[in-house]
């Protein structure tokens, strides 16, 4: 009764006027994005943030969140058709997709991603509506040293996840916390760490950063090569409707991508990126046939794509019921919530129940419209791809601009966004990781506030976090991931980043 | 990948220096036994340095491999730095002239800009591509009611 009250709540909200519309402006926008290469979603998330001021918190989510998943199936266009990700997620689809392009084969490609990613969102959002509330009801009995065992344990497996080096992901973590230090102390109101600048005695923006780290970083590196036009497969895109073989070959790894993804987008670090490589991983692992892998199997396409929807969807799971963001982008949406005045965490279910399932139900229907976005109007995102990078990078920049600008109608947060855009810039070439940098960023005020009232409540021993058996389990759990890099080592394994890594490669 | 482990530590290692004595001054204990706002800092500087000598310390002992194997070029192309350069300056004079000029002037000249200095168009496919963008970003701004900033042109 109470999972049909839930649907009915969801449903009634998404389906409002003023909400479809946001939630198509939304989808529109991240099948944009997704299909443009250099911009990724934190980054245009942070920069349509200042568009969503006057909005009602409900419609500003809705929009925000459909731009996010909206950006997995447009990424998965240019995957096809160029052989370049849209996005991250989208990398492990060219392997087959694009070889599969090549053979004239590039209409089921994208008909399987399409119908693939809404299976696996569907099953995603249904597993959705019966765990969000249990977990938050878990999440309710969790104290201050509960949060510090979960957001250390959190910060532990973005870096264990990263796909470079783990010392190298653990040492921007710790710079993210250090940047999230600077500003007005929380609990004595004094400042730190702000050289006299009254403007960041509020903190560093997050929106600046993030468009810098994500967005500016990546045309940087697009610019410092001769702009050459890429190869689109242009023939005619022809029957898009996957044929009965197709089908066949492809149920099982859709059905595995599904709740693969709806797992693995419930970890820290997990979400889109990791789903779309585990997937590929097992499909290939349980195929009779492995080698046809990355010689244009459908399989390789279908799989991958439901997972990285699937994950999208669930790593909401974590964010709207703990408030701890598994990804950059859940990272973004706690700056956004923030801006609406939404206080996430468990309460949030039970305090703004129409903000909760109206997001997840414009999921729902968000995805639905993306078919259609992404099937019969195939040919104008087509189109899109054909604009030369000369005339697209000058709009990002200034785009990126105009975001950083509004956030609070301030210069300074211009020239934070280019020294973000600088320092990402020189990670790629340094071969570090932004990732945890920004969850760290954003988990350390969360973090310092649970972590000095837990020594409030153990009068200083932080032994505490050890005494109580769940921010135990997550310390200990922690502390393994932390020295199983050297075990794995000793025993001839590997940790998932390495295998991101191979792939990439 | 030596040299860059190198100098990334290094800045680092200082970075986690900075901000572990800032959390000394600021404070490691409150009177009352509990941690200051000093403390996190401290604690997160802390591993901020151990970690750039986890990064540092085998850079060191790392022998420089050359040209032969698994050196990576800085920039790809010889005005690789220059293009780079460009557009950190056009980003720069857009964050400085935007109150004094306003934004319709500052967006166009720095549209302009963009197209001729970093990958050079012909002029027409500059003046039509920047007047445009500039026009239309314009007029969506005003129909959203955006307090846009007001320069020396008065709009």
């Amino acid at each position: 009764m109470e999972f049909m009250n839930h649907i009915s709540l969801a449903f009634s909200i998404a389906f409002d006027p003023m909400n479809l519309l946001f939630c198509f402006v939304g989808v529109f926008i991240g099948t944009f994005i997704g299909v443009l290469p250099g911009l990724g979603p934190a980054a245009s998330i942070s920069l349509l943030l200042p568009v969503t001021f006057s909005l009602a918190p409900v419609q500003a989510i809705i929009m925000l969140a459909g731009i996010y998943y909206g950006a997995y199936y447009g990424g998965s266009t240019t995957s096809i058709l160029m052989n370049v990700p849209g996005e991250a997620a989208a990398i492990v689809t060219c392997l087959d997709g694009y070889e599969m392009a090549k053979k004239g084969r590039a209409g089921p490609a994208l008909g399987i991603a399409a119908m693939g990613s809404f299976i696996g969102a569907t099953i995603s959002l249904i597993l959705m509506i019966f765990l969000a509330p249990l977990l938050a009801e878990v999440a309710l009995k969790f104290g201050p040293p509960e949060y510090v065992g979960l957001i250390f344990f959190g910060m532990v497996m973005v870096t264990y996840l990263s796909k470079g080096s783990m010392v190298k992901a653990l040492l921007t973590a710790s710079v993210g916390i250090l940047l999230g230090c600077i500003g007005m102390d929380i609990v004595t109101g004094r400042e730190r760490f702000t050289l006299g600048i009254d403007t960041i005695a509020g903190g560093i923006s997050i929106i600046p950063m993030v468009m810098g780290l994500f967005g500016i970083s990546e045309v940087f590196l697009n610019l410092e090569k001769s702009i050459k036009a890429a190869g689109v497969l242009t023939e005619k895109v022809k029957n898009i409707l996957p044929t009965k073989q197709d089908w066949k070959d492809s149920a099982g790894p859709i059905v595995r991508g599904s709740f693969l993804g709806f797992l693995l987008g419930l970890i820290p670090g997990g979400g889109g990126f990791l789903s779309s490589f585990a997937s590929y991983a097992m499909e290939k692992r349980v195929a009779k046939h492995p080698a046809r892998f990355g010689t244009g199997d459908i399989r390789g396409v279908a799989g991958p794509e439901t997972a990285n929807n699937a994950g999208a969807q669930s790593a909401f799971i974590p964010l709207l019921t703990m408030g701890i963001p598994c990804n950059v982008v859940m990272a973004v949406f706690i700056g956004a919530l923030m801006l609406h005045g939404v206080t996430i965490g468990p309460m949030l279910i039970l305090e703004d129940p129409e903000l909760f399932w109206g997001v997840i139900g414009s999921m729902y229907i968000g995805n639905a419209m993306l078919l259609i976005l992404n099937l019969p109007l195939i040919g104008m995102w087509i189109k899109l791809l054909k604009v030369p990078y000369p005339l697209l990078f000058p709009l990002i920049f200034l785009f990126c601009l105009i975001g950083a600008y509004f956030v609070g109608n301030n210069v300074l947060d211009i020239y934070t966004m280019i020294l973000f855009g600088v320092i990402g810039y020189l990670f790629k070439k340094f071969d570090y990781e932004a990732a945890p940098l920004i969850l760290a960023f954003v988990l350390a005020p969360m973090l310092e506030i649970a972590f000095r009232q837990s020594m409030i409540i153990s009068r200083g021993s932080p032994l505490i976090f050890l005494s109580r058996p769940i921010s135990a389990t997550f310390v200990i759990c922690a502390f393994g991931l932390l020295v199983s890099p050297g075990f794995l080592k000793l025993l001839g394994m590997i940790r998932p980043g390495d295998f991101v890594q191979r792939s990439e490669d | 990948m030596k040299n860059r482990d190198l100098f990334s530590s290094l800045f680092w290692l200082t970075f986690g220096i900075l901000f572990a004595s800032g959390g000394l001054q600021h404070g490691l204990m409150e009177p009352e036994g509990v941690p200051g706002r000093g403390a996190l800092p401290f604690i997160a500087g802390v591993f901020a340095i151990i970690l750039s000598l986890l990064v540092l310390i085998p850079a060191l002992k790392r022998k420089d491999k050359g040209h032969s194997e698994g050196h990576k070029v800085f920039f790809p192309e010889r005005n690789g730095l220059k293009r780079l350069l460009i557009a950190i300056g056009l980003l720069a004079f857009y964050g400085f002239f935007l109150k004094t000029l306003g934004y319709p002037l500052t967006t166009f000249l720095f549209l302009v800009g963009a197209l001729k200095l970093i990958e050079p168009q012909e002029w027409k496919t500059t003046a039509i591509f920047s007047l445009l963008t500039t026009t239309i970003s314009f007029a969506i701004f005003k129909v959203l009611h955006v307090n846009l900033p007001i320069g020396i042109l008065g709009f």
